[in-house]
């Protein structure tokens, strides 16, 4: 069992290792991360401005700085490969070689993307949140930010990490059977980003829409860990808000392996 | 150049009837178009929503901006979509090779390579919101109004262009820098705003950082406020020789360094 | 005539910290190894000649070939092919004009669309007269045997198939030079004589100026007089094939794991050997013969007939240890020069694993 978690231990290093090598490409992550909160920033700014209220859907300005800033990093952070990766697999024709291995596919990938987080997190997440929090609380007056909330939104940002993960592993078996897997991944972010609440605060939204919502995994991933971060949530709600999140998390999971192996016993009876 | 020109239907008929082999593909294109765009509608909407005052903006000048965006955005969509796989994967995977030994422009080559026969979806949708809020943003159509807005829209598909050579070009430097041309890219959804009543500091990000607002939103905004559309010609014309001027300038410094990796 | 001057071609690796702090280290640093892939290559080619190029994984063949087919600029040096530069923009369209190039790793074929209309988008690259073209690639279906997959689309063919393809889409301009970057990698041994035998026919029909790059010396035995030996970065040996086998004699490694154990003395004294060493208390055995002075064929019936054999295994003596034996000859040492050498490979192999994250992976 230990030997057998240590082999995908390895998986986690060279995620680690693939981010470091290509640091251009992280700093350049970091910038565009940059100028989306940025402007992100710069939009709501003007709303509260204008409007006359001093809160909009139960954020001040300075919340709401801080839910843009988080909201560009997480998005920023938690990225996956898992989906270009299973659409190269299969259609480099790698996929049979992959199932011949005595490794878990699923795992592989996993703990590929958890050691690319790890390292992303390190170089891109931790110093833009440090530098964030303190321009709010200094710069635009962000009060309400306590160290053991900080501490719990960082793992749930592990868990929306995870989410996208899983949801890059489910939808990825679409590859099996298209090669449009470009456009795939372009409805999947976007859908995410829009229904977990990345630049409109889920308060915004009609009525109706955040009740439907409420029966989704969307709102565990983004507005979780932000409202998390912002004290928004009391004890009891931040232990609810973690067992919904898992509990999504488990069922995508069960069911990205099960279509997975539909998948696969369409390879192995076609000959991949 | 002339050689390059007398190619290129050549290049389109061979792209096309190998879209052929991979029919669901343009469909979930055509989808995650229209998800996309719905999106960044439900989007604006939710946000400037909030704004009490919008000026000379209404709901059907908002419309008319947003059909006007899809025109050359889906334009540079259908001609040069493989620059993508080059901000992704063309370089960390050697793939540039097979262009760099045959005796025609290499970029020509790669670009030529798809034709993306799914964005003409894009462009029919941008062509009917533009034609049905047309009327109804309360803007005197004129002669020079409305050639000055072709040439917008013209210059528009080379700042496109533009900016996606330019930063998947980047990629001779650092790999993979695909992510980071989808966070400029998706840039352009703010030129959808009513850019002017969003605040200064945006609205300076947005003609001089990142100069999506110049050429998408401001002629636009010319027309509504009866201002010279020719300015917004003027300055969009910039915006596309220098942008086109650093793109390629970009991608012949690449070229040179190209390591030609993955064997 | 291609004439390689000086040619260097320097690959920047970025220094790599060990462990977290190392790797944070490396991040903000601009520290980098300078890498010669191709470390003062000088030769001349002849029209019409055929030269095998040669080396191990890393040696710096591919980065050669790449700079004289127009890929990659060499760092310092000229490379000129009929007295052009492949590398410079103004006469690279002349000289691509004049050759052909075919990786066998890479496919120049349009993937979905059958081989015929790859072929026919090459003749107006090419500008290749209608009727040239017809006749051409007539000539081509023929002498490489193409006529059943013509119409197939490329990603339903072989990769025997698709590697015969690819050589005709690089003869249909009808170039003066051929250059072939590991043609046979990945082929089984039938498919691989089937393609070399090719090559040789086309050579023999157009009298094209060929060199190939490859690993295995048996590939190039059919092809080439000449070979040129590389070996990081540097040319070791250029030569005729035939003084390198004298050298080296063509030798080869039998090696046959026996039930009992295999005296060596008794081999030895039966046959004209070169070595015989015993490992595992004689139950696994390597004899190397020289294959002009005896055939393998001979020892294997002696061994089989004698002994209770459970495996056997002959392997053809691999580049790296020619190329060992060239240093010994020079008198050089070889951990003084090839340190060198190793570093190269290395970094080619470090590209290798973080380029191809997932390959690492399943190699892990």
């Amino acid at each position: 069992m230990a030997g057998r978690i240590k082999k995908y231990f390895i998986f986690a290093k060279s995620g680690v290792q693939t981010t470091f090598a290509y640091r251009g490409a992280v700093f350049l992550w970091f910038l565009g991360g940059l100028v989306n909160a940025v402007v992100m920033c710069l939009l709501w700014w003007a709303i509260y401005k204008f409007s006359p209220q001093s809160a909009i859907a139960g954020y001040t300005l300075p919340q709401m700085m801080m839910y843009m800033i988080l909201s560009a990093i997480i998005g920023e952070v938690t990225f996956s490969d898992t989906m270009s990766e299973i659409s190269y697999d299969v259609h480099e024709g790698l996929i049979g070689m992959r199932l011949m291995k005595p490794v878990n596919y699923r795992a592989q990938l996993g703990f590929t993307a958890v050691g690319s987080f790890a390292a992303r997190m390190a170089i891109i997440g931790i110093p833009m949140i440090v530098a964030g929090t303190l321009l709010s609380c200094f710069a635009f007056g962000l009060t309400g930010i306590v160290w053991y909330n900080v501490l719990l939104s960082i793992v749930a940002i592990f868990l929306t990490m995870l989410f996208t993960d899983s949801l890059c592993f489910l939808f990825g078996q679409i590859a099996f059977k298209t090669h449009a897997m470009f456009g795939v991944s372009t409805i999947l972010s976007t859908v995410t980003m829009f229904l977990s609440g990345a630049m409109i605060p889920l308060a915004l939204f009609p009525a109706w829409a955040q009740n439907v919502l409420a029966f989704t995994p969307f709102p565990s991933i983004m507005s979780m860990p932000i409202q998390l971060f912002l004290g928004k949530l009391g004890g009891m709600e931040t232990l609810q808000a973690f067992g919904i999140s898992l509990a999504w998390l488990v069922f995508l999971n069960l069911l990205g392996h099960a279509l997975y192996k539909l998948s696969v016993r369409h390879v192995v009876v076609f000959g991949g | 150049m002339k050689k390059e020109l007398k190619l290129y239907p050549k290049y389109v008929s061979m792209s096309l009837r190998s879209s052929l082999s991979y029919k669901a593909d343009s469909i979930i294109m055509i989808i995650s178009f229209a998800v996309t765009e719905v999106i960044s509608l439900a989007t604006i909407y939710l946000i400037v929503g909030t704004v009490p005052s919008l000026g000379f903006w209404t709901f059907e000048s908002l419309a008319f901006l947003f059909g006007f965006i899809l025109i050359p955005k889906s334009i540079d969509h259908i001609f040069t979509d493989e620059l993508w796989s080059l901000a992704y994967w063309a370089i960390r995977r050697g793939q540039l090779d097979v262009y760099l030994t045959r005796p025609i422009n290499p970029l020509f080559q790669f670009v030529a390579k798809t034709f993306k026969f799914d964005g003409c979806g894009e462009l029919i949708v941008g062509i009917v919101v533009c034609s049905i809020f047309g009327p109804q943003t309360g803007i005197a159509f004129t002669a020079s109004g409305v050639i000055g807005l072709i040439i917008c829209a013209f210059l528009g598909i080379f700042v496109f262009m533009g900016i996606k050579l330019l930063f998947a070009s980047l990629a001779f430097w650092f790999q993979n820098v695909g992510i980071f041309l989808n966070t400029i890219y998706n840039l352009s959804n703010y030129a959808k705003y009513p850019i002017r009543h969003m605040g200064k500091a945006f609205a300076a990000i947005l003609f001089y950082v990142v100069p999506f607002g110049l050429f998408l939103y401001y002629p636009i905004e010319c027309l509504i406020s009866g201002s010279n559309i020719w300015w917004a010609v003027l300055w969009s014309s910039i915006a596309a020789v220098v942008i086109m001027t650093l793109a390629l300038f970009t991608w012949h410094r690449g070229i040179r360094r190209y390591e030609s990796t993955g064997n | 005539m291609i004439e390689l001057k000086n040619v260097e071609k320097h690959f920047k690796k970025p220094i790599r910290g060990k462990g977290v702090f190392g790797m944070l280290k490396t991040l903000f640093s601009n520290k980098h190894t300078v890498v010669k892939a191709v470390d003062g290559v000088s030769f001349t080619v002849e029209d019409g000649e055929a030269v095998g190029y040669i080396g191990a994984n890393g040696a710096g063949k591919s980065t050669t070939i790449k700079m004289m087919s127009g890929i990659l600029t060499p760092t310092n040096g000229e490379i000129l092919i009929d007295g052009l530069h492949p590398y410079k923009s103004k006469e690279r369209n002349a000289v691509l004009k004049t050759i052909g190039v075919v990786f066998g790793q890479k496919t120049q074929l349009w993937y979905d669309l059958p081989l015929t209309e790859t072929y026919d988008l090459l003749r107006y690259i090419y500008d290749v007269s209608e009727s040239d073209y017809k006749r051409r690639l007539g000539e081509l279906v023929e002498l490489l045997d193409m006529k059943s997959f013509l119409d197939a689309p490329v990603r339903t063919l072989s990769l025997g198939q698709r590697m015969r393809a690819d050589l005709a889409a690089a003869m249909l301009h009808n170039p003066k030079t051929l250059f072939l970057d590991e043609p046979t990698i990945g082929l089984d041994v039938l498919v691989k004589r089937n393609l070399i035998e090719a090559i040789n026919a086309i050579r023999n029909e157009y009298n094209t100026t060929l060199i190939l790059t490859t690993h295995a010396m048996s590939d190039i035995e059919l092809l080439c007089k000449r070979v040129i030996i590389l070996d990081a970065g540097k040319v070791l040996y250029d030569g005729t094939l035939d003084e390198v086998k004298h050298m080296f004699g063509d030798k080869r490694d039998i090696t046959v794991i026996t039930k009992s154990p295999l005296d060596p003395a008794l081999v030895e004294s039966k046959f004209t050997v070169d070595r015989v060493t015993g490992e595992n208390d004689g139950l696994l055995t390597t004899i190397t013969i020289d294959a002009s002075k005896i055939h393998a064929g001979e020892i294997l019936n002696y061994l089989l007939t004698e002994f209770e054999v459970d495996d056997v295994k002959i392997a053809e003596t691999g580049i790296e240890k020619v190329v060992e034996k060239i240093y010994e000859k020079n008198g050089l040492t070889i951990d003084g020069v090839k340190a060198e050498g190793e570093s190269a490979a290395e970094a080619k192999d470090n590209e290798r694993e973080t380029g191809e994250a997932k390959d690492s992976g399943g190699q892990d």
